[in-house]
């Protein structure tokens, strides 16, 4: 599992690497408010309960609001749903609902006139419900906490018409809880401290390093004129409550969005 | 802020992403295989980690022979009648009434070990509700009863689960309140076999004034037969009306997993005094999954162990044994009892 895991972070740092050894140019100033909407393929799989495999489809929506000046700005928030089946049975279907609020700060590090090639820090807040039919205590899967990631994200003006946005990006750290622990539908936290207790639910919002909560995030997207933009979200989240036994869970997004507020400031291109 | 013109790499950034469709499960396991044999092995392993009671006292099985013998009955040409039966088995070894196999798309096709089976009831609903609680009582929820008897002298209370509505400390509160001219309470939990713990510790954080120290829930927390925690368990009085005349608890067979919960939380009452037949037990907490098969498990993920290192997985005896009488349909052996026993209280 440790060289899986090590496929999927070489295959990102080259990524990162190639982003870093190509240049770029501001797309302009601009404030944008774009509201996206697309479908998206999922994927869960909790090694603690089983190996089964569950995907599905659904659908999602988000709202970004961009500030371009001499730093890029980036508000916005986003929801997803999805309906999940097993590979390998038809009962215990699985609605997912993630929420999710981050602001993300960019600092142009290489410029061309065609492109621009940015790191900046994204902090966020999210919420993840995972609810499987017929089951009893183990009905809902929960996380939410906070996170520090770190973007990388490169623009690039392909003609007069379509702009490229790629970004990648990896959390270094957060706080966060979950519900699902080895066993008990309580953090294993709680239950390693010898917490637990039937009063209240102990709070237990932990810091969580990157070997513990893995979250991936990458996107490439064509802006078409000052309206619309299509693009290709994924994402993969990886959590080891306990070593060995990892919650896995992904999506592959197609989205396509329209710009609310025109307030473009362009460069040309050369 | 450096400048450069050429964009080599543009095109390889493109395939990389492309590459990342689906990319997570690269990480995942594949999925296991749903042949007889895959699925013994994928409950075992389950019930081999997450079983919190292997070692469990009051129903000692021997691991490691119970894993050989069960495994030499299965292969890949048995029927799913047949790999079930052997998980009945297995789950008539641990003597765990929390722990069941089903089939979850055709839930009557399950084996539990029936902890009650051959046990007599000692509860007949039909002469509690003519000759006890009436038709003039207070309900709340739909989920407790409670009314007066023995001239207003006795409270008597039934709780035959605590799934079927809510209970607030509020309702608590209003029921004690009725009561505060009795001598006692009857707390009736028999043939409750459980529902929300939370709502059955609630209702016993009401007798009591002082913060009482009851034991320690034992929780499996990995994969290693050690890897075990203990949470210590406090009965903290609530912060409302408190009772603290004498409780009578009456418990019968079907008493189970909640109503566990409930009884190990009174068990160190001073004022509370358990009566009519030992309980059914299921303490502890449970977990719930799938096999690949789609066969829908639960098993005990914990238990309870009070502070002089009782167990009550499987059931704890009254402090006053009483037993029904079946031929006798006019009375409840168990109320009078409780009643004499309050009557007779300092």
């Amino acid at each position: 599992m440790a060289s899986k895991r090590l496929i999927i972070l070489t295959v990102l740092l080259l990524f990162s690497l190639g982003l870093i050894a190509q240049q770029a140019t501001p797309e302009g100033k601009h404030k944008l408010l774009y509201l996206e909407t697309g479908g998206m393929l999922s994927s869960f799989q909790d090694q603690k309960f089983s190996d089964v495999r569950y995907s599905g489809l659904g659908m999602g929506v988000r709202l970004d609001y961009s500030l371009a000046k001499k730093n890029f700005w980036d508000f916005g928030a986003e929801a997803f749903f999805n309906r999940e089946h097993a590979a390998t049975y038809d009962v215990g279907k699985a609605g997912t609902q993630d929420y999710r609020l981050f602001v993300t700060w960019l600092r142009p590090l290489i410029t061309t006139p065609d492109a621009t090639l940015s790191l900046g820090l994204t902090p966020d807040i999210f919420f993840s419900m995972r609810s499987t039919a017929q089951l009893s205590n183990n009905a809902a899967y929960l996380i939410f906490g906070y996170t520090v990631k770190v973007p990388v994200e490169y623009t690039r003006r392909i003609n007069d018409k379509w702009v490229m946005h790629a970004g990648l990006s990896l959390q270094l750290f957060g706080w966060m809880q979950e519900n699902m622990s080895f066993t008990y539908t309580t953090s294993q936290h709680v239950l390693e401290k010898g917490e637990f207790n039937y009063d209240d639910v102990p709070a237990d919002i932990s810091f969580v390093p990157l070997w513990k909560y893995l979250d991936i995030r990458t996107r490439i997207s064509f802006a078409l004129g000052k309206r619309w933009i299509f693009g290709y979200r994924w994402n993969m989240q990886e959590s080891y409550q306990v070593a060995g036994y990892p919650m896995i869970k992904g999506y592959s997004a197609l989205t396509v969005g329209y710009n609310i507020v025109n307030r473009i400031k362009e460069k040309k291109a050369h | 802020m450096r400048t450069m013109k050429k964009f080599p790499l543009f095109p390889a950034v493109l395939l990389i992403l492309l590459f990342l469709v689906s990319c997570e499960k690269i990480a995942m396991k594949p999925n296991p295989g749903t042949d007889n044999l895959s699925i013994y092995n994928e409950y075992w392993k389950i019930l081999d980690e997450k079983y919190a009671l292997w070692d469990n006292p009051q129903a000692p099985v021997n691991k490691d022979s119970l894993h050989q013998a069960t495994l030499a009955a299965v292969d890949n040409t048995i029927s799913a009648d047949s790999l079930m039966h052997v998980f009945g088995i297995i789950l008539n070894h641990l003597k765990d009434g929390h722990s069941w196999v089903e089939d979850a798309a055709n839930p009557h096709f399950y084996v539990e070990y029936k902890f009650y089976e051959g046990v007599p009831r000692n509860l007949d609903q039909k002469v509690v509700d003519q000759y006890y609680l009436g038709t003039d009582y207070k309900d709340v929820d739909s989920t407790m009863q409670y009314t007066l008897l023995h001239n207003g002298d006795i409270g008597y209370v039934q709780v035959r689960d605590w799934l079927g509505g809510v209970i607030l400390d509020s309702d608590v509160d209003e029921m004690l309140k009725y009561f505060k001219d009795t001598k006692g309470i009857i707390f009736d939990v028999r043939g409750n076999g459980g529902g929300d713990p939370l709502m059955a510790n609630l209702v016993a954080r009401h007798f009591t004034h002082e913060k009482i120290y009851v034991g320690y829930e034992r929780f499996k927390t990995g994969p290693g037969p050690d890897d075990f925690s203990k949470s210590d368990q406090y009965l903290n009085p609530a912060s409302g009306v408190i009772y603290t005349k004498p409780v009578m608890v009456l418990t019968n067979i079907i008493c189970f997993s909640a109503t566990t919960l409930f009884i190990y939380n009174l068990r160190y009452c001073p004022n509370v005094k358990f009566i009519g037949a030992r309980t059914g037990g299921g303490s502890g907490s449970t977990a719930d999954g799938f096999l690949a098969n789609g066969w829908h498990w639960q098993t005990s993920v914990s238990e309870f162990i009070d502070k002089d290192g009782r167990h009550y997985n499987n059931g704890m005896e009254p402090d006053i044994a009483v037993a029904l009488d079946t031929l006798n349909s006019t009375r409840d052996e168990i109320i009078d009892a409780a009643i004499l026993e309050i009557l007779e209280s300092k």
